[in-house]
């Protein structure tokens, strides 16, 4: 029963199997929207479909415990091929011995031998420089009867294997770690501070032990685009309500502290509440043009009469959904509109939407004024996404490793080349032999090339 | 000049080398190829004074970034690295052939970078997310990857051409396919080249889960771009474990490349078509 389960867990058959089914899961994960919401989903599935997908884990299934068994699987996997390859390898450690023996000679690829009349000192140099030449100066030995030459290089290509493996463990390892961490959201008006993030995955609070404060938001943009350039914010961390760090964050460039990252990643304005909106309101009657900056949620006096009207609403991006509510489209001010309520001493209270864009839009011959919406000053939030991850080091090193491994794979051989002068009755027996554990074709033409020389020299000298 | 007028000129050279690599076929000589690998070369140095110009014209306009930021700008960088890439191998193994299937996808990458109406070609500013320098070690380590994959890919389709064509005896075709690499040297290629891409893909997934863990806090978010690129090195990890460790060469090896190239065209284009995420803007 063991040795089964071994066996199956050796397999690189397993491995191609488990990186074909990965791929598939991946495939569907990229088709099937992920944690979306009902209305999404039923947008697309009717109830059954939906409610099938779910239950299979299929709305979310790179957390769905059969995507957590397969990757269990695969790590498995890994680990087993790493350790059932531990023997074969661990001979490697060391260079190998200059001394070719039978035995030694049956497991190597190429193997050729030749005659020699004489052999002395010259000859030995010799054969030395080629061995030099064609990989490194050779380690020698000698005994019974016979000389022995090795040069060696690329003993790190045999670990290659092991340092990839080692790497895809190690990231594994490092984005479970990952799971002792958090991730989540915080909006953070001028002037606000907070020690609490809402996380992404259950939308609970989760308390960080100390308070982050938004000292300012400043955006910029590019000129004939209304599209935004930068964003930052300046970030007070109070420990305990004492200062202990400030920085100004934008986008790729977060702040850190406790090991918590806190990136500038949003963006808005507070369209009910605070901001200021500059007005221009006209008097019918007489003519009279008067400006007026007033905040959100604040009534003004018209000047010179008891008419008084109140800033409602600021809504950045003015759109209507089905039923008639007004709701803003984006947080870009693309539409601005405010709405007003007018309240004249003789007649009825009205409301009316202004669009800074429409000016003439809305208005009405009985109102008693012309009400334009020059500009906003809106109070913006910076919007933030707080993540602490124990694990990000250790996958970094993983990936550092893996790609190390991969490298090695393909860019490194391990090669060595053995020679053997042997006194024969009175000859002398020169072998050549050697392997490689890469480009095997290649390798072994050049071994030839190099037999040749060698026997050349013996023949010379 | 402008750069719009250098790549125009390239994309005439590469449309030239298309035609060239393809006469190669039926005249063979020496001087003839190395005309060919100079018109390369000519392409190339108009490709690379494009790319260089706009990137200084940006900086005129008050951008500044590296032209790597839209589709017509993938598309030209993407041509540039996949001829680099092409030019190392053809120098390396001596092997004119595959330019014939790599230079039509490159030319049909410029063609449609300056002539589709739907793609727009005026240099734009970089949103705030995009502007690091991670930008240019993820997203070039990520072409030249696809590069590498897309010469597999040629080796590929000659190796399948080759291997159809042995089998009709005596007929013009045979002796055409005579003309073409040895399968064994295809092989090669077809794996080399895939080690390469595997190498720089997996440094372009791992330079871009850097860069959005300093820019969004998660250096791994399931996005549909990542996903694929994931299942695209997934895919070439099962052709190397077949072939390293259960010998699958030839012709099987040349499906799997083939299958691959398909991963990394929906990597590249259908994510940004088909699905939405957050590299909506590449």
């Amino acid at each position: 029963m063991l040795p089964g389960i071994w066996d199956f867990f050796i397999s690189v058959r397993l491995t191609i199997v488990l990186l074909i089914l990965l791929s598939i899961v991946c495939i569907i994960g990229t088709i099937v929207p992920q944690n979306a919401s009902l209305d999404q989903y039923l947008r697309v599935y009717d109830k059954s479909t939906y409610q099938l997908l779910k239950a299979a884990g299929f709305l979310d299934l790179y957390h769905a415990w059969w995507f957590t068994l397969l990757m269990g699987v695969f790590t498995v996997n890994l680990i087993a091929c790493s350790v059932n390859r531990l023997p074969g390898i661990a001979r490697f450690l060391h260079r190998s011995s200059p001394v070719l023996d039978d035995s030694l000679l049956k497991g190597l690829t190429c193997e050729k031998r030749f005659k020699l009349k004489q052999y002395g000192q010259d000859t030995r140099q010799h054969f030395e420089n080629a061995l030099q030449n064609f990989l490194k100066k050779p380690d020698t030995a000698t005994g019974a009867g016979a000389e022995h030459f090795l040069a060696e290089r690329g003993r790190l290509s045999r670990f290659a294997f092991y340092c990839t493996h080692l790497g895809v463990v190690v990231i594994i390892a490092g984005a479970m770690l990952g799971g002792l961490g958090f991730q989540g959201y915080m909006q953070l008006f001028e002037g606000q501070k907070s020690g609490n993030v809402i996380l992404r995955e259950t939308r609970a609070q989760h308390d960080l032990g100390f308070e982050v404060r938004c000292d300012k938001f400043e955006i910029s943009y590019y000129d004939e685009k209304q599209m935004p350039k930068d964003y930052k914010s300046a970030l007070t961390v109070l420990e305990g309500g004492k200062e202990v760090l400030t920085k100004v964050i934008e986008v790729n460039d977060p702040l850190i502290y406790r090991g918590v990252y806190f990136y500038q990643s949003s963006y808005g304005t507070g369209t009910d509440t605070g901001g200021d909106v500059l007005l221009e309101v006209t008097e019918k009657n007489t003519g009279t043009r008067r400006k007026y900056r007033g905040k959100i949620g604040t009534r003004f006096q018209v000047e010179g009469t008891e008419d008084e009207i109140r800033i409602d609403r600021l809504v950045p991006d003015f759109s209507m959904d089905d039923s008639g509510n007004v709701f803003s489209r984006s947080q870009q001010p693309n539409n601005p509109a405010i709405l007003l309520s007018v309240y004249p001493r003789e007649k009825d209270t009205y409301s009316t939407w202004v669009f800074a864009k429409f000016p003439t839009f809305h208005k009405k011959p009985d109102h008693p004024y012309d009400i334009s919406f020059l500009k906003m000053f809106p109070r913006y939030y910076t919007g933030l996404q707080v993540a602490k991850d124990p694990g990000v080091w250790t996958v970094w090193v993983g990936c550092f490793l893996m790609l190390a491994g991969i490298y090695l794979v393909f860019f490194t051989v391990h090669r060595r080349i053995w020679l053997r002068v042997e006194k024969k009755d009175d000859q002398y027996e020169v072998v050549l032999a050697g392997s490689s554990n890469r480009n095997k074709e290649e390798f072994a033409e050049n071994f030839n090339k190099l037999f040749e020389q060698i026997k050349s020299i013996g023949k010379k000298t | 000049m402008t750069s719009s007028t250098f790549l125009g000129i390239t994309t005439l050279t590469y449309l030239l080398c298309m035609a060239l690599y393809i006469s190669y076929l039926f005249f063979r000589n020496k001087t003839f190829g190395n005309i060919i690998t100079g018109t390369v070369w000519i392409g190339l140095v108009f490709n690379t004074i494009g790319l260089g110009l706009r990137w200084y014209e940006s900086y005129k306009i008050g951008y500044g970034h590296i032209p790597l930021a839209n589709f017509y700008e993938a598309l030209v960088s993407l041509s540039w690295t996949t001829v680099i890439i092409y030019l190392v191998i053809e120098y390396r193994y001596k092997i004119k052939s595959l330019g014939m299937l790599v230079f039509p996808v490159i030319s049909i990458a410029m063609a449609y970078a300056s002539l589709s109406p739907n793609i727009r070609d005026e240099i734009e500013p970089l949103i705030p997310a995009l502007q690091s320098n991670w930008l240019t070690y993820h997203v070039l380590t990520c072409f030249l990857g696809y590069s590498a994959f897309t010469v597999s890919f040629g080796a590929s389709i000659v190796y399948l051409f080759k291997m159809e064509k042995k089998e009709p005896r005596g007929s013009g075709k045979k002796e055409r396919a005579e003309l073409l690499p040895s399968l064994k040297a295809l092989d090669e290629i077809i794996y080399k080249t895939i080690g390469i891409g595997f190498l720089l893909l997996g440094v372009g997934i791992i330079t871009g889960a850097v860069w959005a863990n300093y820019a969004w806090g998660s250096y791994w978010s399931w996005d549909p771009k990542e996903t694929w690129s994931l299942i695209t090195w997934f895919i070439y990890a099962a052709f190397l474990h077949a072939r390293l460790t259960r010998g699958w060469k030839g012709k099987r090896a040349a499906i799997i490349s083939i299958v691959g190239f398909v991963s990394v065209l929906f990597t590249f284009l259908g994510v940004n078509y088909l699905l939405a995420g957050l590299h909506s803007y590449a």
